[in-house]
């Protein structure tokens, strides 16, 4: 699953680096990659993720689909639908984005010290993503340089059980702790 | 003007995370089902162990096959009585309440079984009338409540009512030796195994009982408790061997005993009946592992999915006891998550969880040949003798005719209500 997860990431970057923007004949769009570093700020603290976005750039706006990795509180891997709007088409300018989709829990060994209940079953599942914010972007000769802010949404739900005879199901009790997890994001982007 | 183009922007952005970093704030919750006990005192509950109206079955533990009846254990309730006169209508006819039970045997016409952690002995001569004919107070004290739970001890627990709660908590991470105080849950932690009694009766590979000739032996967390039948309306404590830890089956064979523990199998002798010896041993990896055994060889399954023995195998071992201060591991098959297993001469029933029942010809245990396979549903345990085969799955007792062990033939599936 972990050599899954880098090799969709990796190949994305790689994929983007060997791909020059191409016209689409129809309407003018342009295929460009958005690749981000983000500070994640929340009751919990500090913490990274990392995004790499594929799309098409038709006039003002971008729609593409992105992966990233989450590590606030529990490591996750968001998949989701990126849409930007730009407010100048030519010059550096403010825009706006809005990411839906899920995230997929892929606990780190430390999480998994910190949110498994021992001696019962645990089972972790995702839930919807949410990122939406603004964004200034710094136009460079060939590709450009986005800053933004925003907030973003992730939740999980850990399902456990409580005990787990010899003789029957592994648990005859379920306690489900749920969690909500609402931060701020600020991501330095770089699009080629 | 380029500079600050680049600069005031992630000035803008570098404030606004550090303004607004304190509006938003994770929000965890906890949904747990709270247990409250419903208690009975202990006169009305011991005057109610005896033969009741039939119960719908639940939540299926150990089984024991007597006669034309099958005495299936209901998860700390008691005991369903099911006339298997004819194996492809089963009837189920009675109900013995019994509050905190999970395991039985039985010789003869006398069933020994546990109410929490005393021993309560009935007279089945008349399975439909079963009569209490003796309380041996303190049989079982390892048996406890999880998550800290103590019973009131001048009364018996004999249900719980359950609500399910959702409380705000913080979003820490859980605790790892039971989160909620006030939820405790019926579960006892030394959980219950079947009688493995002959001749009077078979039980199955998962047992925590057994009878050999006058003596009924029980393990408990760490020991193998001796208690003496030969009157057998009046059993009495004779005492106890240290064995290890998380013991979990027990399996008898002539006279030895096969235990089972979560990380080794052992071999006692019972020549001295109130005094076993042990004789050898066989070491796996952590793992849950029913065990038995004929006069060559031992069969053991291991089995991850249970937090109480954390393993990565799923496998069946067969091991050699021709030395039996020695057992030798012959060859392991790979199983997807075995559980009881049952042997009836060169035939060998496996229940592998959620593959269902599998059946093999045992002729060469070095290769063993998977005759049957039959799936669709969850399997813990089985009995096989005399061409038919008792399986307690998950959701249904099923019983199959394995005249011919390439095509077993299924002859009922009594549902249960969970």
């Amino acid at each position: 699953m972990k050599i899954k997860y880098c090799s969709l990431i990796l190949l994305s970057v790689l994929f983007i680096r060997q791909v020059d923007a191409q016209e689409n004949k129809a309407a003018g769009a342009k295929l460009h990659s958005i690749n981000a570093v983000g500070l994640i700020n929340g009751s919990d603290g500090a913490s990274v993720s990392l995004q790499t976005m594929l799309g098409l750039y038709l006039r003002h706006t971008f729609t593409g689909i992105g992966v990233g990795l989450d590590y606030y509180r529990m490591r996750s891997v968001p998949i989701f639908v990126d849409l930007r709007y730009e407010f100048a088409k030519t010059n550096s300018c403010f825009f706006v984005y809005a990411d839906a989709g899920y995230h997929f829990s892929w606990l780190t060994d430390k999480n998994r010290v910190q949110y498994e209940k021992t001696f019962t079953p645990n089972h972790f599942s995702g839930s919807m993503y949410y990122d939406a914010g603004i964004g200034y972007k710094i136009k460079l000769p060939n590709n450009a340089i986005l800053l933004s802010g925003g907030y973003t949404y992730k939740g999980f739900d850990n399902k456990t059980g409580n005990g787990c005879p010899v003789v029957g199901p592994c648990a005859t009790a379920f306690e489900t702790y749920t969690y909500s997890l609402s931060r701020i994001i600020l991501k330095v982007a770089y699009q080629l | 003007m380029k500079i600050i183009t680049i600069i005031l922007p992630v000035a803008l952005f570098a404030i606004a995370g550090i303004v607004l970093q304190g509006c938003f704030k994770d929000t965890c919750t906890h949904t747990y089902r709270l247990y409250t006990p419903v208690y009975g005192t202990n006169a009305a509950v011991r005057a109610n162990v005896k033969s009741n109206a039939p119960q719908p079955i639940s939540n299926p533990g150990k089984i024991f096959v007597k006669g034309n009846y099958i005495f299936l254990n209901e998860i700390d309730r008691g005991v369903h009585i099911i006339d298997n006169t004819n194996p492809a209508s089963p009837k189920n006819v009675a109900f013995i309440d019994i509050p905190g039970n999970q395991d039985l045997a039985v010789k003869g016409a006398i069933l020994y079984a546990d109410l929490y952690t005393d021993m309560v002995t009935l007279d089945i001569s008349d399975p439909l009338h079963a009569v209490l004919k003796k309380i041996t107070p303190k049989a079982f004290p390892f048996r406890r409540y999880a998550n800290g739970f103590i019973a009131d001890s001048s009364q018996i627990v004999v249900k719980w009512l359950t609500r399910d709660t959702t409380v705000t908590t913080d979003c820490s991470g859980v605790s790892n030796w039971g989160s909620c105080s006030t939820c405790p849950i019926a579960f006892d932690l030394a959980a219950s195994s079947m009688l493995a009694a002959s001749p009077n009766g078979t039980g199955g590979s998962m047992a925590r009982f057994t009878i050999i000739n006058n003596n009924l032996y029980t393990v408990g967390d760490n020991n193998l408790n001796v208690y003496s039948i030969g009157a057998p309306e009046n059993p009495f404590y004779t005492g106890n061997v240290y064995i290890g830890s998380v013991i979990e089956t027990i399996y008898p064979f002539q006279d030895k005993l096969f235990i089972g523990s979560g990380n080794g199998m052992f071999i006692y002798n019972v020549a001295s009946p109130d005094k076993p010896v042990k004789m050898g041993q066989f070491s796996h990896a952590t793992a849950c592992d029913p065990v038995i055994a004929d006069d060559k060889y031992a069969f053991v399954t291991l089995r991850n999915g249970n937090p109480r023995c954390p393993a990565t195998a799923n496998e069946l071992d067969v091991l050699s006891v021709s030395n039996l201060m020695a057992p030798v591991l012959l060859k392991t098959y790979t199983m997807t998550n075995p559980h009881g297993l049952s042997k009836d001469g060169n035939t060998l029933f496996v229940c592998d969880g959620k593959d269902g029942l599998k059946v093999y010809d045992a002729k060469d245990v070095n290769n063993l040949e998977l005759a049957s396979s039959v799936k669709g549903f969850e399997s813990y345990d089985v009995i096989a003798s005399n061409k038919l085969a008792i399986v307690v799955a998950k959701d249904r007792l099923l019983q199959f005719d394995y005249t011919d062990i390439n095509n077993i033939r299924l002859l009922s599936s009594m549902l249960m209500e969970n």
